[in-house]
């Protein structure tokens, strides 16, 4: 427990306050008792009790430390008196004095502590998720030297493809500015653990060399072997210690015991730490990936190269290698035109996605901690005028100005100390909050808590913010003119500087809010359009899960492809079987859901070859019949798969418009009918052109893509789409039944429904957008706020004015709308600047912009007004004020 | 130790009090004093430990209460403590003198005679 913990730390240090001789007796068995009481307030009554509980036990150690003390010296030194008082008689006179001065004006203490922790609390919370995305150590050795070496293709324009083996090879041999060069891929198997129910197992294939490569030492037993590591090498097996855990207890005698996967049997040979950020943090198995330079061929694009830089290698050098090295294979073999190579930092890879949310986020609520920030030095501005008098008495009396600005630093390290505390309370929770809703990019980033890191950063915020603030009322103390304050008397006074000096926070502030309800504005329309993008399929009533058919029971021998009876044997009858459930309207195979990225492949138009060498890939799903009705796609011309796509019928394929624009582009939907494309050794008839499917997700483009029927193409792992007329969710156990029917040792896996999937691939922006929205409505009703403390404190500074141009003849509404006007113009300069700042900020959000033009004036006007609104909103209850201003009384009173 | 007296530590603080009070049946150690005053309250007065070790190093200064050692075995940061005999005379004494304080506040109607709090 987080939070306890903190807690107890905190008693511990307020322990080290007390007097030595009664630390020494009592410290001990105190600590321990305080111990307890935390344990029984959380046991008993949760996180606000034991924060509540923690805190008073703290203070009255504090307090008792303070007592004891005094009692000391009183006893010891009974002619204290004549002693110069030293540091701590003066600390504790300070902390006496704030205290007492705090009672006095509970109502302002209790806002400031109150704005400064809000503030203070979210800052916190969004700090806590840098930290944990951005800052915390990687669990690799020396992370900055490990890159991965990925493929381009000019002809797709992507950026981020996987490697052949072959290449991972030649790489390997032209390791000019690399330690080692070590490859991986990530597939999933089905693991029965030795209780329970077959599930799905990521695993790991790494090269031998990898794991040394990213300088991780195996917890227990050993490494993967080289020997191991060839084709048909023995099958060895490293569990991770979360792996080891879950599904093992930890049992130490598991090393050297059979693993197996997919029904093939794997020797543990040692167990990795947990936590690794690399491959992938979900895998529990790592095996050898046990290929050779000849295994695999060129043309198969399926894994992924790392590689550690030599000590002292730029990134850019080893660009330059991998670059010749890549129009050097381009040459030398037809599969590899168009490939580049691009290399690229890990922890990039690893963080770069997260990064520019994560900062606007922060600077975000640095924002709002500055705005929260501006109402408290007015608060301090106002208090300061009406302390002036307090003040100018104390320097009459002989006070220094030091004591007096080392007084209002005690005072402010309490209040904002305070409010550092109740807003580590305020982030605990709101993080808690936060994770619950936090797109997987964060989730998979490693655990956001409240760490010392955070804990620090609070505290250095909070001393930074008690030293301003404790400056102001300092600064003001050096200004003071003591004979005319005391001269004035009483009462809101302060030249026409104040004024100014209040009106230029309330811009800064008005500036600050634009900017950032600006910003959310812009997310927020592009989340919309996200929202409201026509994906090119239909999600609603959609369930997709899972299987892989493991090679052992369904042999995949691709000397005979497509016949493989097994496999085709299990697609039928699931197939059969879930059309006949209760609730379902339609079901499907596909090689991949709508949303999956899935492969793609290069080919030929048959008559137009010589274009083959520089048209790129297309992407490419292998679907049964009905795919194209469970996913709710469009039908352009021709027709989709049905009963006729047999192994032994004509070869035939479906194309997506995107397809057909971009290799067809002088012909419409209709008239590619008929047409060719050869690839997997046979030419495949167009006969259907659908409508395209985001396969990359909604704010990316559809890609060109085919489709060519499971039954004459196919494949062990497979998802099952499943269209129903009830609730989705509610076939998730009947599918399962039949699947387990079929197979007791299949794994589904991977069960989600398809409204499901586009929210999850919206969650990052949905988690900005909303977390943006939350923070300017905050900022808005701060700087509302702001401009109704500044219009409190000009109307009843002018009171007397006021009072005589009513005498004079003005009218009360004369009056409030003078008031209004102030309001409104006051704000329009901040409202101003703030458009300004968020207009030319706005192109660094581009990346984030979906639909949305960074500079669009209807979002930036729709924002400038709703904030002069706030404004002139916030001036209603000064101006009224004003208007019921006695105009005899007021002149009297001067 | 006999010869002392008692009044001359009167009247005692409300927490002093409570304290010789919750370990009048039995000694007790820090944690059950505080548990014991609470139970006693019916739950609405809790002090703090700072102030509950505070007010128990008075009273040993005062030697109405003594350390004692109990389980072993237990925490070893725990201690148990005890009444002396003065303390038990003390804490009479301060009994007495609140009883007459609550008969007096009867008698002039303050609070009807034997009257209990609410929460019996």
């Amino acid at each position: 427990m987080k939070l306890e913990r903190s807690l107890l730390r905190l008693v511990r240090l307020s322990l080290r306050t007390l007097p030595p001789a009664f630390a020494r007796e009592r410290g001990p068995e105190l600590e321990a008792v305080v111990e307890t009481l935390l344990k029984d307030a959380r046991a008993r009554s949760g996180l606000r009790r034991l924060l509540v509980c923690g805190l008073r036990e703290t203070l009255s150690i504090l307090l008792v430390a303070l007592r004891l003390r005094r009692s000391a010296k009183k006893r010891v030194q009974p002619r204290a008196r004549e002693r110069k008082p030293d540091m701590f008689d003066a600390l504790a006179s300070d902390l006496r004095h704030a205290l007492a001065s705090l009672r006095r004006e509970r109502g302002f203490g209790a806002v400031v502590v109150l704005t400064l922790a809000l503030g203070i609390g979210t800052v916190t919370a969004i700090f806590s998720v840098v930290n944990a995305v951005l800052l915390r150590p990687l669990s690799l050795f020396e992370p900055e030297r490990l890159v991965m070496v990925w493929q381009t293709d000019r002809l797709t324009g992507t950026l981020r493809e996987a490697s052949s083996v072959p290449d991972f090879f030649d790489v390997k041999e032209r390791n000019g500015r690399f330690e080692d060069v070590a490859a991986y891929a990530a597939t999933e198997v089905n693991f029965r653990p030795p209780d329970g129910e077959p599930q799905r197992l990521v695993v790991a294939r790494v090269t031998h060399n990898f794991v040394p490569l990213l300088g991780v030492a195996p917890l227990r037993g050993r490494l993967i072997d080289e020997s191991e590591d060839v084709p048909g090498g023995a099958p060895v097996a490293l569990l991770t210690e979360d792996f080891w855990k879950r599904a093992f207890g930890a049992d130490p005698a598991i090393l050297g015991r059979n693993l197996e996967l997919d029904g093939a049997r794997h020797a543990v040979i040692g167990i990795l730490p947990g936590g690794l950020d690399f491959p992938d943090r979900n895998a529990g198995v790592w095996v050898p990936l046990q290929v050779g330079p000849t295994t695999n061929p060129r043309y198969n694009h399926w894994i992924g190269v790392v590689a550690r830089l030599r000590e002292g290698a730029s990134v850019e050098e080893a660009q330059a290698d991998m670059t010749a090295l890549a129009s050097a294979l381009e040459e030398a073999h037809r599969e590899n035109s168009g490939r580049g190579a691009f290399v690229e930092p890990l922890v990039e890879v690893l963080r770069g996605s997260a990064r520019p949310a994560i900062l606007l986020l922060f600077a975000a609520v640095m924002a709002v901690l500055l705005i929260a920030c501006v109402n408290v030095s007015n608060l301090y501005l106002a208090r300061g005028a009406a302390r002036s008098q307090d003040l100018a008495v104390c320097l009459a009396l002989g006070a220094s100005r030091f004591s007096l600005a080392r007084r209002s630093l005690v005072e402010n390290a309490l209040l904002v100390g305070g409010a550092a505390l109740l807003g580590i309370g305020i982030a605990s929770f709101f993080v808690r909050a936060l994770m619950a809703v936090a797109p997987p990019e964060v989730a998979a980033l490693g655990p956001v808590v409240l760490d010392a890191r955070v804990v620090l950063f609070t505290a250095g915020l909070a001393l930074l913010l008690a030293i301003a603030f404790a400056l102001m009322p300092a600064l003001y103390a050096r200004r003071l003119d003591v004979t005319s304050t005391l001269r004035e008397g009483r009462g809101p006074k302060g030249g026409p500087g104040r004024a100014r000096i209040r009106k230029l926070l309330v811009h800064s502030q008005m500036s600050l809010a634009t900017a950032l309800l600006a910003v959310a504005a812009l997310l927020i329309q592009s989340f919309s359009n996200l929202e409201r993008v026509d994906p090119g399929f239909e999600a609603e009533s959609v369930l997709r899960l899972s299987v892989n058919l493991p090679e052992s029971r369904y042999p995949r021998d691709f000397a005979v492809y497509p016949r493989w009876p097994e496999v085709q044997q299990f697609h039928r009858s699931l197939l059969d079987r879930v059309r006949e459930l209760s609730g379902v309207r339609s079901a499907a195979l596909t090689s991949n859901h709508p949303l999956d990225a899935g492969f793609t492949n290069s080919f030929v138009i048959v008559g137009r070859e010589a274009e083959a060498k520089d048209q790129g890939e297309l992407k490419t799903r292998l679907v049964s019949d009905g795919y194209f009705e469970t996913a709710g796609v469009r039908l352009e011309a021709g027709r989709f798969f049905d009963d006729r796509d047999r192994i032994d019928s004509p070869t035939v394929l479906v194309l997506n418009a995107a397809a057909v624009t971009r290799y067809f582009p002088d012909q419409s939907s209709s008239e590619v009918l008929g047409q060719k494309l050869r690839f997997w050794g046979a030419e495949r008839e167009i006969v259907g052109v659908v409508g395209s499917e985001r396969m990359h997700g909604l704010g990316e483009p559809a890609p060109p893509a085919m489709y060519v029927p499971m039954a004459q193409t196919p494949a062990g792992a497979v998802t099952l789409m499943v269209k129903t007329s009830v609730p989705a969710e509610e076939l998730i156990a009947p599918v399962r039944t039949v699947i387990l029917d079929l197979d007791p040792e299949l794994a589904a896996y991977d069960i989600a429904t398809m409204e499901e999937t586009i929210a999850l691939s919206l969650s990052k922006e949905r988690f900005t957008s909303s977390l943006l929205a939350l923070f300017s409505a905050l900022a808005v009703l701060l700087a509302g706020v702001g401009v109704h403390g500044v219009l409190s404190y000009l109307v009843a500074r002018r009171r007397v004015d006021i009072g005589l141009r009513m005498a004079l003849g003005a009218r009360r509404v004369d009056v409030a709308s003078q008031v209004a006007r102030e309001a409104f113009w006051m704000s329009a300069a901040g409202v101003l600047a703030g458009s300004l700042l968020a207009y030319f900020g706005a192109r660094f959000l581009s990346s984030e912009l979906f639909g949305v033009d960074g500079r669009d004036p209807r979002i930036y006007a729709a924002v400038a007004a709703s904030l002069l609104i706030v404004a002139v909103a916030a001036s209603f209850s000064p101006a009224r004020r004003a208007a019921s201003v006695d105009p005899l009384r007021a002149l009297r009173s001067e | 130790m006999a010869a002392r007296d008692p009044g001359t530590r009167l009247p005692l603080t409300s927490l002093s009090f409570e304290i010789l009070l919750a370990l009048a049946d039995e000694p007790r150690h820090g944690y059950g004093i505080i548990k014991e005053i609470e139970r006693e309250s019916g739950g609405r007065f809790r002090p703090s430990a700072g102030s509950l070790y505070a007010a128990l190093d008075r009273l040993l200064g005062d030697d109405l209460i003594v350390e004692r050692d109990f389980d072993e075995g237990a925490d070893p940061r725990r201690r148990y403590y005890a009444l002396t005999p003065f303390g038990r005379d003390v804490l009479r004494a301060e009994s007495e003198r609140l009883a007459r304080a609550v008969a007096a506040a009867a008698r002039k109607k303050v609070i009807r005679k034997g009257a209990r709090t609410s929460e019996g």
